[in-house]
């Protein structure tokens, strides 16, 4: 979406919120998309997927147009989502996953069934993503925003808030440290 | 490292695309809060009912058992404090069941077919201390009722 059409939309939604609907369709898919390459499990992308856009609706009418665009502030909603589940489980990650998944929620559902398929199709994906989840969430972040969502180094710096240097030196040293690991 | 990176841009990378829902079922409460808080309020009249096991069927008297009797004895000679032992026997299970019921379920209504739906998510932590909730309750409730009448027809 472009600027332009990002701040009517604001202007519409912050009148009445019911447009957030038209937000909601627009990103959802590539939020998230975003989360579920991050966690790699379909139930917990749904829930955090859903809590970023529910503070998002909660949060809107306070958003002031600085320049950053409303995708990457949903992008920034969303990591600190993401974060916050890393950091609750930071040494169990694999196993939440593998036990919310995988025994669990075995009813039907073929959105679930496309995405594992697909997911399953691109095994490097998975290898890296596996040493990815390992790493500290501050290399975490802009690896999968940088190498997974495709945004450069400006957009990375635009939604974690952080200067462009310091995700240079972050994206270096995550990528030596991930190196390491997939060379193991 | 150079070729690092050039391997992770050239990476392919999954789509992850599903469709929007058409409506985002968020829970009331926190799943593993209720749940982690449903525990606690079961754990007291678990540990009644599994003392009153093991003293009337295993004939094993547990230590706090006793104390625990005394206790709820003295409190139902208070008019107020009488309710202590109800609330944390069944009360708080009644309260666990809730809190879970309200984690794990959605309710909606469609107006416009005049259908009431309920979703209830699969997370079993929750269906278990819901169902351990209901049984202590069960139980509770049918040792009260079954001593009313035992009470009741005795032969004066």
């Amino acid at each position: 979406m472009l600027p332009q059409a990002e701040q009517e939309l604001l202007q519409k939604i912050q009148a009445d919120p019911k447009q957030f609907g038209a937000l909601f369709d627009y990103y959802y898919q590539r939020i998230f998309g975003y989360v579920y390459r991050r966690v790699t499990d379909y139930d917990l992308a749904r829930d955090i997927t859903a809590e970023t856009f529910l503070k998002a609706f909660l949060k809107i009418h306070a958003f002031q147009w600085k320049g950053i665009s409303i995708s990457s502030w949903l992008f920034r909603i969303a990591t600190n989502e993401v974060n916050q589940f890393f950091r609750k489980n930071k040494y169990k990650p694999e196993k939440l996953g593998s036990i919310i998944s995988g025994e669990l929620f075995l009813f039907h559902d073929s959105s679930r069934e496309e995405l594992e398929e697909e997911f399953r199709r691109h095994q490097e994906f998975l290898q890296v993503q596996r040493q990815v989840k390992t790493l500290d969430t501050k290399y975490q972040e802009v690896i999968a925003l940088r190498f997974f969502e495709g945004k450069d180094n400006q957009q990375i710096a635009e939604i974690l808030n952080k200067p462009e240097g310091t995700i240079k030196s972050l994206l270096s040293r995550g990528i030596e440290k991930l190196r390491i690991l997939c060379n193991q | 490292m150079e070729d690092f990176e050039k391997k992770l841009d050239r990476m392919a990378i999954p789509s992850g695309s599903v469709k929007p829902p058409l409506e985002i079922k968020l829970a009331i409460v926190n799943a593993q809060r209720s749940a982690a808080l449903g525990i606690w309020f079961v754990a007291v009249p678990c540990y009644f009912l599994f003392c009153v096991f093991m003293k009337y069927y295993f004939h094993i008297n547990l230590g706090l058992f006793d104390t625990m009797v005394e206790i709820m004895s003295d409190l139902d000679k208070n008019p107020i404090m009488k309710w202590v032992s109800p609330i944390l026997l069944v009360g708080l299970p009644l309260l666990g069941i809730t809190m879970n019921g309200l984690a794990i379920c959605h309710f909606s209504y469609k107006p416009e077919e005049e259908i009431f739906l309920i979703s209830v998510k699969l997370r079993w932590l929750n269906i278990a201390v819901l169902l351990l909730s209901l049984a202590l309750i069960c139980i509770f409730i049918g040792y009260v009722v079954v001593e009313n009448i035992h009470h009741n027809t005795r032969p004066l």
